[in-house]
């Protein structure tokens, strides 16, 4: 940070804000002053007073989220204009799968950003730093061309991200308003239409709202209220990392309707390889057990093994008698 | 910022935007006058940041410079649309109220009139240097120059004027700018 001048904010300060005259410092410390909601709340009288006294139409804070889709319907605008023949080849070797399958396919989309949808199946996708997502049904990921050498992906509706470990570059997910930033993580981002949450599988990610921000470590899970621009006080712990409270009972219950609770609280999904595998039946009860624990225990009694691959659980083996 | 200032940018370019656009609208505010033109120039100001990312420096703090940019940015624009005409129907406002439906200009006088009660009750020289900043448009300097003054005492005198009319205004306001807001939209 450079050797700044420290400016004391007084009364004459604010006036000469408030009257144009101050000059790009001074507008700065004042911005600064503002932050602590109690300046902020002094100064929206002053600043009433000298807009109803006086030519010009009075302040109105900006929308900032509508102001940022406007910078970047212009940018894509210019750029479409711009570019094309030198960055084809690097699109070459930098994309692969479907972002290439894409820019092949349509020809109009490059100078844009990348877009991928999932349809009405979860749809994995390499980003071109080597992050992965995984799509929900019904989601969409923007992304910029590579040559803007950025890490950043615009998310609607859900999905799960793997990003790829790069201190010096964080991993930045727009989702609505709020906007998480990560180094190296796999998380998970549920858009509902009045909230959205944010679970952290390993490392950590910064979740920046409009109001606050909130760092989240590994097995913390938050929830973003969109009406109100505010996160929920509570950030529950994900079941899967260290579970408060997870009780299970198995009564002669069937493994297929096990594994769909274990799924549904431990937060991954845990499929059986074999459907016959559904029939076999387990006694058991757990309270608050990891979950490699829980399926040690169930593999062992029948007989079965499990792996994981991929944040998936797949338990194999034959068909219980 | 790291040693990267231009990476550093290029990767959290939206993070910066959601950072400073309030702040620097807010200023371009005060120049401009008008929350629609603030909000052009500060968009014009981070498509000029995306274009010449590569030219800053790499230890160069992002604040400061944006909030150049806004400055020069917005004085430029004054130079050449120039804020007269803010200031003109500002005075056709006041002295006409001919025109829009009987509530409006039934609103429109009983502001005059609150401003003018709330004006009247400044000391002679702080009333004389408030309108001319305020209502004229005045820069400091130059009503320091014309009334052979010091711009300190401008700055004294302005700041007293605010806080008197704060205290005038206090219940109009409490009101809400929506009265204001509601006014100014019926004369636009």
């Amino acid at each position: 940070m450079s050797e700044q001048t420290h400016i004391t904010v007084t009364d004459e300060l604010l006036v000469r804000f408030l009257a144009g005259e101050a000059g790009p410092d001074e507008a700065m410390a004042v911005g600064l002053w503002l932050e602590t909601p109690a300046n902020a709340a002094a100064f929206e009288k002053l600043q009433q007073a000298w807009d109803t006294s006086g030519p010009g139409r009075p302040y109105t804070a900006p929308d900032v989220p509508a102001a940022w889709l406007q910078w970047r319907q212009a940018r894509q605008a210019a750029k479409v204009r711009r570019i094309w023949p030198q960055w084809a080849a690097a699109a070459l070797v930098l994309l692969a799968g479907s972002a290439w399958f894409l820019l092949r396919n349509d020809p109009a989309e490059i100078g844009k950003d990348f877009v991928v949808e999932s349809g009405v199946t979860e749809k994995r996708h390499v980003l071109p730093d080597g992050s992965e997502t995984i799509l929900q049904p019904g989601a969409k990921v923007t992304y910029p061309a590579p040559e803007e050498n950025g890490r950043f992906a615009e998310l609607t509706g859900s999905a799960t991200f793997h990003a790829k470990a790069d201190p010096q570059h964080p991993f930045t997910v727009q989702a609505g308003p709020l906007t998480i930033r990560v180094v190296g993580t796999t998380f998970e981002v549920k858009q509902y239409t009045d909230s959205i949450t944010v679970s952290v599988r390993d490392g950590a990610v910064m979740a920046i709202g409009q109001k606050d921000s909130l760092l989240l470590k590994a097995g913390m899970r938050t929830n973003y209220l969109l009406q109100e621009a505010r996160f929920t006080t509570q950030h529950s712990l994900l079941p899967g990392g260290r579970p408060s409270k997870t009780v299970f009972e198995f009564n002669d219950t069937p493994l297929g309707e096990a594994v769909q609770k274990l799924s549904d609280a431990y937060g991954i999904p845990v499929l059986l390889d074999n459907p016959a595998l559904a029939d076999c039946r387990i006694n058991t009860s757990f309270t608050d057990k990891p979950l490699d624990y829980v399926l040690t225990v169930i593999t062992e009694s029948l007989r079965l093994e499990y792996r994981k691959a991929n944040d998936t659980v797949y338990i194999y083996g034959n068909a219980c008698e | 910022m790291d040693s990267n200032g231009n990476k550093y940018l290029a990767t959290n370019f939206q993070s910066v935007f959601h950072t400073w656009y309030g702040k620097l609208h807010r200023y371009a505010h005060t120049l401009l006058k008008d929350p629609d033109e603030a909000n052009d120039a500060v968009q014009a100001v981070f498509s000029r940041l995306w274009e010449k990312m590569e030219e800053l420096k790499d230890q160069e703090d992002i604040g400061p410079y944006l909030y150049r940019s806004v400055h020069n940015h917005c004085l430029n624009h004054i130079r050449k649309e120039g804020n007269g005409k803010k200031y003109a129907d500002w005075l056709a406002r006041h002295e006409a109220g001919t025109t829009g439906d009987a509530g409006a200009k039934l609103a429109v006088a009983e502001l005059s009139t609150r401003i003018g009660e709330a004006l009247d009750a400044l000391p002679p020289q702080c009333r004389l240097i408030f309108t001319l900043s305020r209502e004229q448009g005045k820069k400091y300097a130059e009503i320091a120059e014309t009334l052979s003054l010091s711009v300190k005492t401008v700055e004294t005198q302005m700041s007293k004027a605010l806080r008197i009319l704060r205290e005038k205004l206090a219940d109009y306001i409490a009101l809400g700018g929506a009265a204001y807001l509601y006014i100014d939209k019926l004369l636009s």
